[in-house]
């Protein structure tokens, strides 16, 4: 019964802690804009990701990432692919983001449905850990 | 037999086929559930979402757009400034490669890369 009861705060917590995760990227994001320190505004949403990059963390319907070029300068394939590798360059937060349920990370630019995807779970390095406790 | 008997007959007879309906659409659903779960990879299993949650500051979001916007103008600036071949035949040559190596790992790390700049002002003796 408790451990029951433990679980579902666990569940709201963690549903709060990915809602502030994307509140806080799209706050950043948008004062990096007005301030001029980037050209393009980028949000971040939740999506349903990709079906083959399931993981056990992964949320049902809720497993993309995606962060979205809304205005401004469009961008380059280049440019999403070194977005695509600050986000994954930075293990804590891919630990994070998977731990909270997202298996998918994406890319998208403002115009159409173009876009990059990354499976998240072959950037988390846990792989060690894993293979020590074997 | 009269009408009220043929009655709870029908209802009996009705309620029946609609459990039986009930049932195998229960198992349908079970075993769509076990297939499901049987398809999810099984990874992390051994690992607590704790430990994994502990990530410490990096993971922030202030960093990873400040890393959009900022990280390859000063990894530019550090890499120029810190490069080795600039403190050849010095005693400081050691600690530049050493820094430059670290400035090339976090290159996409902006947070990292403040800290960088800073041993690299105290131990190099650069001005930016």
């Amino acid at each position: 019964m408790w451990y029951r009861l433990i679980l579902i705060s666990e569940w709201f917590g963690e549903m709060n802690e990915r809602y502030k995760l994307i509140r806080d990227f799209n706050r950043e994001s948008k004062l990096a804009f007005i301030s001029g320190s980037v050209p393009t505004l980028l949000e971040a949403k939740i999506t349903k990701g990709d079906s083959a990059f399931r993981h056990e963390f992964s949320k049902f319907l809720g497993g993309g990432l995606r962060i979205k070029a809304l205005t401004g300068t469009e961008l380059s394939r280049q440019e999403m692919e070194e977005i695509g590798a600050i986000v994954l360059a930075n293990e804590g937060m891919v630990r994070k983001l998977i731990v909270l349920g997202w298996d998918t990370l994406e890319i998208h630019d403002s115009i159409g449905a173009f876009g990059l995807k990354w499976k998240l779970k072959n950037y988390a390095h846990t792989g060690g850990l894993l293979n020590a406790r074997k | 037999m009269d009408t009220t008997g043929v009655a709870v007959q029908v209802m009996s007879d009705s309620i029946s086929a609609w459990f039986w309906i009930a049932l195998g659409e229960a198992i349908v659903i079970l075993l769509l559930l076990t297939a499901r779960r049987k398809s999810i990879p099984r990874e992390f299993i051994g690992m607590d979402k704790r430990d994994m949650k502990n990530t410490g500051d990096s993971a922030n979001m202030q960093n990873i757009v400040d890393s959009i916007a900022k990280s390859k103008e000063l990894y530019r600036e550090l890499s120029r400034k810190c490069h080795p071949d600039r403190f050849v035949n010095t005693n400081l040559q050691q600690v530049a490669e050493e820094i430059f190596k670290e400035v090339s790992r976090n290159r996409r790390n902006y947070q990292k890369l403040l800290s960088l700049k800073q041993i690299a002002i105290e131990k190099l003796n650069l001005k930016f």
